[in-house]
């Protein structure tokens, strides 16, 4: 407590040196005028002039220490693999600064995630951060995505509003959306305002890179939280955001001990096809009018068919996003690749007839002729709701197909070797 | 100053069998660089042994070139040709310069289907036609026809009872509004996933047709293309005005039927096919009037079928050049190249007269 007291007291110093500094600089604008009229007077006041400039130089370098000294306070706590994402702590206070993981020079977002029992601690938080109260126990989320991490903490009837509800499989969810305590709050970019002030919620998690249109949210008043876990690039690191949210509505313990078992079980399969010496090659995506729609070489996919002891087809493309190709470029470069791997959603039983009926050249590639298309159906299957907060069963998905020998009991869940 | 008017006369002097040869050689060395040049390299002797001798020993480069790069070609060729032909029919028969295919909401009518299924019932295939075994692009060409043919049946029925043409082109411009905001509401009710698909479509492609869908793509087109120039004396009549065209026997309500019909359906199925290409309908009979100096429709209309081909040839290989991995949209190649080329004849044109 002492040391609190003690950077209220340095704060409130810092508040008054910023104010005497201002008074200065407006003087010395005053005087510099008198400059110009008064030029007989030049040495005098050049020298008041100087004077003041090393005082103002005094007062920033307080006022940095002074910051510096607010935030060297913060121990960081290490995160293993999200890069999305850091975390700083002090008592009870953390500091999370979120920026885009596959971008170097991101717009970072700050938030100060603060214990709602603690008083006074204005003083304590650096400029710049949004102050979110914890625990939170009214949220809206924006995508399935983001529905993940809630699901896995068990934490479903904090959610009050959500978007779309087209692939929702999670019987709570639904039984809340019946009752009325979670509703729709429209699509992303067209909000209900009003709903959305009427649920009254802590915060609202968003993907700030998406439609967008939060400008008129911020008009609310709700802090708007960025939820950056699906630009990660590995799954882990995916998985990971799962203590950022966990911090956010008070189940760290939780969530850590949920990441660590999950962190032993990943590392154990990996374990399981370092050593495997046929890593065969796998390819992704679908024609959508007349485009290749596929992902990076440095892409969480990639990431994924490597672990799984497999090669993505465009290893050595360096982005990490999504990109788009034309027929012949991925027909010259994935004609030979034994797998092939697609996610869609459709009505009934998706089969190579199916595939074949989207477009007739699919018929070239050798994952069509000798089956080897790797197929998650979203229509049956809890993908994105689910997914990112399963890493090994994505990853043991995808090592039955490419090793079936290393898991020979599993029952895939998500993916799995089209018939 | 003095340059422009000699260039003019110049210009007016060229037989029309030279211009026709001219353009005639430019599809010809379009077509050839459509094959030749992609992303993928493939040498002009591999391209020859494939064409030539239907060398299959080196199974991409064959897949590639008759797979992909033909049809593509064939498609871009047939569908400009389309396109263009259509323009100058609505055109004609409003007696009005800014007429194009899109004019009377068939294109409109045509997004409505395809909105109709891609966000109304849900993921690309929707229910009630992937249950028909129809899913993927051809579900969206046929949604695609449905849409454009309902539309023009009512501008038909419309255009039974209502008698000056200029109301008709109010009615067809209201209608492809309406279309429009329908288009907009479904679009206000969907995901995200969905908009994407059904904005990706709207981009407009010439790569999107495979397999037995060119070959259907290209008989319709067939069938549809001698048909309009059987209609070049109705045209032709019908360019002198109602009155003229009524007192040399020409039935205007009937003709007019026709042409409208005719030229609703050919855009129907391009766009079906292509997606809403919008640019070349209106400019190339613009282009073709002022290369031509004539309004004969004798002339126009195989000219401007063969300039539509040109054009739609030169902005499919421009919207793949090597480089660019096909990652530019036809709809936005067609206008950017299009529109300053048709602007800078009408300028000239304009100019020296």
């Amino acid at each position: 407590m002492g040391k609190l007291h003690e950077i209220a007291k340095r704060k409130s110093v810092y508040l008054q040196a910023k104010t005497n500094n201002m008074l200065v600089q407006r003087n010395s604008i005053r005087t510099s005028l008198l400059v110009v009229i008064l030029l007989a007077c030049l040495p005098i006041i050049q020298g008041c002039q100087s004077k003041s400039k090393n005082r103002s130089k005094n007062t920033i370098q307080t006022a940095l220490t002074t910051s510096s000294r607010l935030d060297s306070l913060y121990t960081p706590m290490p995160l293993s693999y999200a890069k999305g994402y850091s975390v700083r702590q002090y008592k009870n206070i953390h500091l999370v600064n979120i920026s885009d993981p596959q971008r170097k020079k991101a717009t970072i977002f700050r938030l100060a995630i603060v214990p709602r029992s603690l008083k006074d601690t204005k003083s304590l938080i650096p400029q710049g951060y949004t102050v979110i109260h914890t625990p939170v126990r009214r949220l809206i989320t924006m995508t399935s995505l983001q529905l993940s991490t809630l699901i896995k903490l068990k934490a479903t009837e904090r959610v009050v509003g959500v978007t779309s509800t087209r692939h929702l499989f999670n019987q709570k969810i639904k039984a809340q959306l019946t009752s009325g305590t979670t509703q729709h709050i429209g699509i992303e970019g067209q909000f209900d305002k009003e709903r959305i002030m009427l649920l009254q919620p802590d915060i609202i998690l968003i993907s700030p890179f998406k439609r967008g249109g939060y400008d008129s949210m911020k008009d609310i008043g709700v802090p708007l939280v960025p939820y950056l876990g699906y630009k990660e690039m590995s799954p882990l690191a995916q998985a990971e955001w799962l203590k950022f949210v966990g911090l956010l509505i008070n189940k760290e313990t939780q969530a850590d001990s949920i990441f660590k078992g999950m962190e032993q079980e990943y590392l154990s399969l990996l374990h399981l096809t370092k050593h495997v010496k046929n890593r065969p090659e796998v390819f992704s995506g679908e024609m959508r009018g007349g485009h290749w729609y596929a992902v990076g070489g440095k892409s969480f996919l990639a990431q994924l068919f490597e672990d799984a002891g497999a090669e993505y087809f465009m290893h050595d493309n360096p982005k990490s996003g999504g990109i788009v190709l034309d027929f012949e470029t991925i027909y010259s470069q994935a004609a030979h690749v034994p797998y092939w791997r697609i996610v869609n959603s459709y009505q009934g039983n998706y089969d190579y007839d199916a595939l074949l009926a989207t477009n007739a050249r699919y018929a070239d590639f050798d994952a069509y002729k000798n089956h080897g298309v790797i197929y998650c159906n979203m229509n049956k299957k809890p993908y994105y709701e689910q997914m990112p907060m399963e890493p090994c069963v994505l990853l043991k998905d995808m090592i039955k197909v490419f090793h079936p020998e290393l898991l020979p009991n599993y029952t895939p869940v998500y993916y799995s070797l089209l018939k | 100053m003095i340059s422009s008017p000699t260039k003019s006369i110049a210009l007016r002097s060229i037989h029309p069998l030279w211009l026709f040869g001219s353009i005639f050689v430019c599809i010809l060395l379009l077509m050839l660089l459509n094959i030749l040049l992609g992303s993928v390299y493939i040498s002009p002797q591999q391209i020859w042994d494939i064409i030539i001798h239907g060398d299959t020993s080196q199974e991409i480069a064959y897949n590639i070139i008759i797979k992909s790069r033909l049809p593509q070609a064939i498609t871009a060729l047939v569908a400009g040709a389309g396109l263009a032909v259509s323009g100058l029919m609505m055109q004609t028969v409003f007696h009005n310069p800014l007429a194009g295919p899109s004019v009377l909401g068939i294109s409109s009518g045509a997004s409505l289907g395809v909105a109709f299924v891609v966000l109304l019932s849900g993921s690309i295939g929707g229910n009630a036609l992937s249950t028909m075994g129809l899913i993927g692009e051809v579900a969206l060409s046929i949604s695609a026809v449905i849409g454009a043919l309902s539309i023009m049946a009512l501008i038909l029925f419309v255009s039974q009872t209502v008698r000056g043409h200029v109301t008709l082109l109010i009615i067809g411009v209201m209608i492809g509004y309406v279309a429009n905001a329908i288009i907009g509401v479904l679009k206000f009710f969907s995901v995200e996933e969905d908009i994407r698909a059904y904005v990706i479509w709207g981009l407009g492609s010439f790569a999107r047709v495979s397999g037995d869908q060119v070959q259907v793509f290209i008989y319709l087109m067939l069938i549809l293309l001698p048909i309009s120039m059987l209609l070049t004396k109705t045209l032709n009549l019908m360019l002198l005005g109602e009155g003229y065209a009524r007192n040399l026997g020409l039935n205007i309500r009937r003709a007019r039927h026709l042409v409208i019909a005719t030229s609703g359906v050919l855009v129907a199925i391009v766009t079906a096919y292509c997606g809403p290409i919008i640019f070349l309908g209106l400019a190339v009979p613009h282009l073709c009037r002022s290369l031509f100096h004539t309004s004969d429709h004798r002339l126009l209309m195989p000219g401007v079928m063969l300039m539509g081909a040109t054009l739609a040839l030169l902005c499919n290989l421009i919207a793949r050049m090597p480089g660019l991995e096909g990652a530019l949209p036809v709809n936005s190649v067609t206008a950017l190249i299009g529109a300053p080329v048709v602007a800078s004849v009408l300028f000239h044109k304009r100019s020296t007269i």
